[in-house]
């Protein structure tokens, strides 16, 4: 049996006390009338994702669950101290790979992982971006497993997405159950866009005066997450640009405006380092902007989050966080790892094949929940093909236990029941670490399913991090 | 304001206004066409008519010549290979709001994107008899609220001013267009001035441009050729008028120029056209041709538009594929 965040054995926990007298006063017939307002409400602010070439409908609805998830105040406290200490460490760590590579000559981790990572981008060696920051947007998945049991499944440190929804979800809820609100006991997450901007300042370019001009640039709005882009440009009320409005001369990057060309101080670029400039990588992308690499290495723009990052956010460098932590801040984590083989090491593998049906494979590679194995929830057939893969390939995978999620009381058709939950809480890096008391909750909507990736149907639901 | 954001906001401004003309235009042939032989029904094919002066010979070919009612409704509503189809100009209107959604305040937005999400449930069966005139009213009624909720909740800065000279270029050219569907479906007309058929047909023009009871409170005279012809394309204060909508693409040049502190390389050519049109006579337009003005005008009026183009740094358009193939959100 999972651990329930709402309640266990009949106890509900002191974190749940307003939404348990909330939910016995509510009839289910009203949530499910609520549950398709919000969606109504949704789709005509056009909150949605577009998923083209699947045919039917291109706008999507991700399922958005009404019964929030609640941290405590002592909880939140271990979440913000733990999330802070892992973008330190990612930051610096991002630092030490393009700077003086003293983690691997201390031996500490070994430099042959960096030539079988494709985030590693040579050209950035030697760069240094304003206030020493790479990743200045940080996702970190978190998962639990018990009251005190949180562990972090995985970095993202590229281009994180969601945090529109954190804010559009509790904005939603406000809206439909104002009352809810009403005894002020939840910490407000409506900051984030200030907190962004903020961040963004921080870190412009030096000579670029007090009000830095900043854009948010999207690959375009076919982009399954060009809502966010466009959110959260109107948010902080900068232009929403993409490549084609951009040109660099003299290694300065311009927009191109109405009343003639603009200067662009820092580029929060939504779109993956290889379409960022076609003279730098790949040539045929006309998403990206010539010469901007140019101009970045000349201290002309910033690049948020920076050209590289990746390279601390794959599964082959996470399993060394505990070692990371450890050597830039003489820190132990205090969200530890999932306990992770690399099946590189023949111990390793020789123990994941051995326990295959029982342990979760990943590619060290891969992101948004595709290319897993769930060893528990895998046919026979499923973990043989699976199995022939990794012993093809053993640097290409990792393995975990199968960790029990926590669950989280969750409408569905039949009424109110629990469903496995993650949690993502954004870190924003510049001149310091700032975490909005929030994030995005994942559910995975079916039951028994662990899979919280909404490509894979899964749904969100408003966090709450009480006051006391 | 980027320059791409300009030219979306333009072309909103096009595409919705575009909408409601396709709207009105078939609404003057439906009326046209249920007039009795006697009262203006005309022998020729008012749909196809219709369709010609839309522009979709080239689209249809030979088919143009025999459309009847449903082929035309089809092309000229649902059809996504008509460029110019209200489904077309609403889902262009979309996907350009959505690309500049920040641009656009939230009731204008929810405007189109609500058009656009009601369009999808219409479909040509749903649209026999009676039901005609509904969509119809539809198309028109979500026009005037995007209409509204612009001239209620934006900044007037430039983006407004781009987006209703989007909408004041499209008029002139609709407005143009309508008279010429008169001109098509009655070759050679002028020569039948006062008989009855031409009286109803004239009617139902003004009635297809809401411009009735404006034409009688104006005029105070009977529907003549000549005098439609005045009121649509010489009238000031009619909105729908050619010359209205020449002054009101001007003005929005204007504010342009004020809000930005510059003069503007397109405020020269609309000021001409503007002077131009007020100078002539309704006289003097028939004398020359109906049908060559027209077109004249609606050359004119294309040109102004890409003199805006340039002066704002318009961008050549770039294919939707562009978007595709970096979708690696984390």
């Amino acid at each position: 049996m999972a651990f329930d965040e709402m309640q266990n054995d009949g106890q509900v926990r002191e974190a749940y006390q307003v939404l348990q007298r909330w939910l016995d006063e509510t009839h289910q017939d009203d949530l499910h009338q609520k549950r398709r307002e919000a969606e109504a409400l949704f789709r005509r602010l056009g909150i949605t994702f577009a998923v083209y070439g699947e045919g039917g409908d291109v706008d999507r609805l991700i399922p958005f669950d009404l019964i929030p998830r609640v941290f405590s105040a002592t909880e939140w406290d271990l979440i913000d101290r733990g999330v802070k200490q892992r973008a330190r460490a990612l930051n610096l760590f991002v630092k030490d790979v393009y700077g003086g590579k003293e983690i691997f000559r201390a031996g500490e981790i070994p430099e042959s992982i960096l030539a079988n990572n494709d985030a590693y981008l040579p050209l950035m060696d030697g760069v240094t971006p304003p206030a020493g920051v790479f990743t200045h947007i940080v996702g970190v998945d978190l998962v639990r497993t018990g009251p005190e049991d949180f562990f972090v499944l995985e970095d993202n440190a590229r281009t994180p997405s969601g945090v529109s929804y954190m804010l559009e979800n509790r904005e939603t809820m406000r809206r439909l159950f104002p009352d809810l609100f009403q005894s002020g006991s939840v910490r407000p997450v409506d900051g984030y866009p200030d907190l962004l901007r903020k961040t963004l300042t921080e870190v412009a370019p030096e000579g670029a005066g007090q009000y830095p001009s900043i854009v948010v640039m999207t690959p375009g709005h076919f982009n399954s997450a060009y809502y966010e882009h466009s959110f959260l440009a109107d948010e902080m009320g900068v232009p929403l640009v993409e490549g084609s409005d951009l040109f660099v001369e003299d290694d300065k990057v311009f927009m191109r405006t109405t009343t003639g060309p603009q200067p662009v101080h820092v580029i929060y670029r939504r779109i993956d380092d290889a379409f960022l400039d076609p003279e730098a990588f790949r040539p045929d992308s006309a998403l990206g902007v010539p010469g901007l690499m140019r101009a970045y290495r000349a201290g002309g723009v910033t690049i948020v989050n920076a050209p590289g990052t990746g390279v601390c956010d794959d599964k082959a460098i996470y399993c060394y966080m505990p070692e990371i932590t450890r050597f830039y801040l003489g820190e132990e984590m205090i969200l530890p790892n999932v306990p992770t083989w690399r099946c590189s090491e023949p111990d390793a593998l020789a123990h994941v094949m051995d326990n295959i049906a029982d342990l979760v494979l990943k590619e060290v590679h891969g992101s948004g929940g595709y290319g897993m194995l769930i060893g528990p929830a895998a046919t026979k057939a499923e973990i043989d093909a699976y199995a022939d893969r990794v012993r093809a390939d053993p640097k290409a995978f990792i393995a975990q236990p199968t960790l029990a999620l926590s669950t989280s009381p969750t409408l569905v058709e039949a009424g109110i029941a629990p469903r496995h939950v993650d949690f993502r809480p954004f870190a924003l890096v510049g001149k310091q670490v700032r975490l909005t008391p929030g994030g995005l909750t994942r559910v995975a909507m079916r039951e028994g399913s662990l899979v919280v990736n909404s490509s894979q149907g899964g749904g969100v639901k408003d966090t709450w991090v009480l006051t006391s | 304001m980027l320059s791409r954001v300009a030219e979306n906001l333009f072309w909103i401004g096009r595409y919705v206004e575009r909408a409601e003309n396709v709207a009105r235009l078939i609404d003057a042939v439906r009326r046209m066409v249920t007039l009795p032989a006697q009262f203006g029904r005309s022998t020729t094919n008012e749909w196809s008519s219709a369709l010609i002066a839309a522009g979709a010979r080239d689209q249809l070919g030979k088919e143009v010549e025999s459309a009847e009612q449903q082929i035309a409704i089809q092309h000229l509503i649902f059809d996504m290979d008509n460029p110019s189809s209200v489904k077309n100009s609403f889902t262009r209107a979309r996907e350009n709001a959505r690309a500049v959604r920040a641009a656009l305040t939230q009731e204008s937005w929810e405007a189109i994107n609500t058009a656009w999400r009601e369009m999808r449930d219409f479909t040509p069966e749903h649209v026999k008899g009676a039901q005609l005139l509904d969509l119809l009213d539809w198309i028109k009624a979500k026009s005037a609220i995007f209409r509204g909720s612009n001239y209620g909740t934006m900044m007037r800065g430039d983006g407004y001013d781009f987006i209703r000279m989007g909408a004041a270029i499209e008029r002139i050219d609709s407005t143009a267009r309508l008279l010429d569907v008169k001109y098509h479906v009655l070759l050679p007309t002028l020569q039948d001035v006062g008989s009855v058929e031409d009286h109803y047909q004239w009617l139902s023009l003004l009635q297809a441009a809401s411009a009735q009871r404006a034409y009688f409170f104006a005029t105070q005279a009977d529907v003549t050729p000549k005098g439609v012809a005045k009121f649509l394309i010489l009238n000031n204060h009619f909105p729908r008028s050619i010359v209205f909508n020449v002054r009101l693409a001007d003005a929005a040049v204007a504010d342009l120029e004020s809000f930005y502190g510059q003069p503007s390389l397109c405020r020269q050519p609309l000021s001409d056209l503007a002077n131009r049109l007020s100078s002539l006579s309704i006289d003097q337009i028939l004398n020359a041709g109906l049908h060559e003005f027209l077109t004249d005008v609606i050359e004119q009026n294309a040109k102004n538009a890409l003199h805006l183009a340039e002066a704002y740094g318009f961008a050549p358009i770039i294919g939707e594929e562009t978007g595709l193939g970096s979708d690696t959100e984390q």
